[in-house]
């Protein structure tokens, strides 16, 4: 991307590894309006580009990308192909081992996974088949009087607890950057998303890890679904595709909606809308089931 | 800081083990009482952990508990402020899951849902916390960076906590990090700091900040308890269970918030501290202060709540942070409950007995969650 005097343009054309012909064309000559060229063509930015740009020159705030994510739903698969990591997940419930197993496979993309920001996104089915039987163990023997010395396994402690994968991650990287642990309530995906951006936007940190993981109910160690995307303030190549992906906004307006709280489907359900869509600007609404029921959602994304 | 907006606190709620009001919660600190003693159903229960820190104005058979609780503690804040909840952001944590035994059997209470039914009044950002121990003090600085970049005028910012059942006593006793009964008087049940300090005692608890900007408190003429002039957070990247000797992680996320405050050490002049009362975590919390303070850290008074109200889990950071706005606005520093024969390693400038009179003005107030994850936030009176 280039800058000129009263003039700001961009060139994503990364086949072409360079300012391409057309962009040449604007280089150094002033205009009035933001060109948006995408594999050297000029393309309708909405009028997002303009405004977004010229916040953002105002602000002096960075741009932010979507540079790698993936999904992680087999863990046998997991123990099989990758026996150090499920020695480090192996004594955690579900959703945790899906999350870092997910966020395993982009943090090689990270520049630095120890100084990226942690946003950790809590189940909304939280525990394990293990941990709902104690719980009926305890709520029976409470009601007779009869827990005595009862001890809990302190593996199915952790299985309670909502901040684990944040933790895990933290250890394994020897991340100590800012971190945010959003709970298991329905809709917290976008509220990681909004904190990607302001963190990076701001300048805080280059990188931003955002994982989540979760199971369709914990009782019967159903299947479960986990994600993670790796943000950056560099442009670079969305991995696995070679399409730059720029992360615009995310906004809200009022509504009501009916919920299926999962902390990973809503993520998952967006990096599919960026995989099928052609390249411009995307405007994701999230559907109604992956939001909060209070709001919906608009992910803004520039892809090219 | 010329550029971001300031911040205030306009309005606070709590309900502990001292009360359902902040002004028992602060009356009975100055006190030196502790609210800590033996909950009858954990004794019903024949488990071997029946002290906690138990809060009264919710029933504990009420399957709604931890819903009635939290919103106690909001009503309770918000009131005070004279703001709506309607423009408010909702920054909260509710803790974990809970299970417990209801009049009708099984009763499995969903902390995401629960959060889920209290933000439902809000329509600013709604943003659940899950920082284990950390979650409320780091509510209240997620609230603040919001409001000091402009993202939002006013947001209702804390936690609640209604842990206090056989399922999780069980598993921190399993976790060596609970005072299990031997015997005392159930009210010392939580030392922190001391020499004969055996871990936490649980407690159930919620409290409620509304922060605003300092434009929108003027423009409603509201009354201001203090000014939040400082965040960090860090994590230890240590050990799932135990912080790491020096305190590395806590000083940390204490530097933070000092750099984001653009202040010195030298400016604090108290410390609410974590305060857990076990083992390694007051060593680690100690060692992290003294770095913190150079040698300037006998001159620091430090406190800790948690021998007065137990340690109230997602809600104790913010009950924290009502006690450092109350000392800001007092420059009264409160005693540690139950402290009263400092271990070798913690030794700080403990307030030990009765509270100090040291005019305070800034205050930072520190949480450390399990698993690693720390939180400080530094107040500052208006």
């Amino acid at each position: 991307m280039g800058r000129g005097a009263g003039v700001l343009f961009a060139a994503f054309d990364h086949a072409a590894r360079g300012v391409s012909e057309e962009a040449a064309e604007f280089m150094g000559e002033p205009r009035d309006e933001f060109v948006l060229l995408v594999q050297g063509q000029a393309r309708d930015s909405h009028g997002l580009l303009r405004k977004e740009l010229s916040h953002k020159k105002a602000q002096e705030t960075q741009m932010v990308y979507l540079v790698a994510a993936a999904q992680e739903d087999d863990l046998a698969k997991v123990r099989a192909e990758k026996p150090e990591l499920w020695r480090q997940v192996r004594r955690y419930n579900k959703p945790v081992q899906l999350a870092l197993a997910a966020a395993d496979k982009v943090v090689r993309f990270a520049n630095d996974p120890a100084t990226a920001a942690v946003i950790s996104l809590a189940p909304c089915q939280p525990g394990s088949a293990d941990l709902y039987s104690w719980g009926h163990v305890v709520t029976s023997g409470m009601a007779s009087g009869t827990l005595g010395n009862l001890r809990m396994n302190p593996t199915q402690t952790l299985h309670a607890v909502d901040n684990l994968a944040m933790s895990a991650f933290a250890i394994a990287h020897r991340n100590q950057a800012y971190c945010l642990g959003l709970g298991g309530a329905a809709g917290q995906a976008w509220c990681g998303i909004e904190a990607v951006l302001e963190r990076l936007d701001s300048g805080l940190e280059e990188e931003a890890l955002l994982m989540a993981g979760d199971q369709d109910a914990a009782e019967d160690g159903s299947q479960g679904l986990g994600v993670a995307l790796l943000f950056s303030t560099r442009a670079q190549p969305f991995q696995p595709s070679s399409r730059i992906v720029r992360l615009v906004s995310i906004s809200r307006r009022p509504a009501i909606d009916d919920v299926v709280p999962h902390a990973a489907n809503g993520l998952a359900a967006l990096l599919s809308a960026i995989t099928e869509h052609r390249n411009g600007v995307m405007s994701y609404v999230a559907p109604g089931a992956h939001t909060d029921g209070f709001s919906t959602v608009i992910v803004t994304l520039e892809i090219s | 800081m010329s550029d971001k907006r300031r911040v205030v606190i306009t309005g606070m709620g709590a309900l502990s083990a001292l009360g359902a009001t902040t002004r028992e919660l602060w009356d009975g600190l100055l006190a030196n009482r502790s609210g800590v003693r033996q909950v009858q159903r954990l004794v019903d229960s024949g488990i071997t952990v029946t002290t906690g820190g138990e809060v009264d104005a919710v029933s504990p058979e009420n399957v709604e508990r931890d819903h009635e609780i939290a919103n106690l503690a909001i009503d309770a804040a918000l009131a005070e402020s004279k703001q709506g909840a309607a423009p408010c952001g909702f920054i909260w944590s509710t803790g974990l899951d809970t299970f417990q035994m209801g009049p009708h059997g099984f009763v499995h209470r969903s902390a995401g849902r629960c959060f889920s039914n209290l933000a439902s009044r809000f329509t600013g950002p709604r943003r659940m916390i899950a920082a284990a121990c950390a979650s409320g003090t780091q509510a209240v600085g997620e609230a603040f960076r919001l409001i000091q970049n402009g993202h939002v005028e006013a947001c209702v910012a804390g936690g609640s906590n209604v842990m206090l059942t056989p399922f999780y006593l069980i598993g921190f006793a399993g976790l060596q990090a609970v005072a299990v009964d031997n015997g005392d008087d159930p009210s010392l049940a939580c030392r922190p700091f001391d020499k004969k300090r055996k871990g936490f005692a649980l407690a159930d608890g919620a409290g409620a900040m509304v922060l605003e900007s300092l434009k929108s408190a003027r423009e409603r003429d509201a009354t201001v308890f203090a000014e939040v002039i400082g965040f960090g957070v860090s994590q230890d990247a240590f050990d799932l269970n135990r912080p790491c000797d020096d305190g590395a992680g806590a000083e940390l996320c204490m530097r933070r918030s000092l750099a984001d405050a653009e202040l010195m050490g030298e400016e604090i002049d108290a410390v609410n501290a974590h305060a857990t009362a076990t083992y390694s975590g007051d060593l680690a919390e100690a060692a992290a202060l003294r770095k913190l303070f150079a040698d300037r850290w006998r001159e620091v008074p430090v406190s800790g709540s948690k021998g007065a109200i137990g340690h109230a889990m997602a809600a104790a950071g913010v009950l924290e942070a009502i006690i450092a706005a109350q000392t800001c606005a007092t420059g009264i520093v409160p005693p540690t409950v139950n402290l009263h024969d400092v271990d070798e390693g913690c030794e700080l400038d403990h307030v030990i007995g009765e509270p100090r009179d040291v005019n305070a003005e800034t205050v930072l107030s520190v949480s450390f969650g399990m698993g690693g994850q720390n939180a400080a936030v530094i107040l500052k009176r208006f």
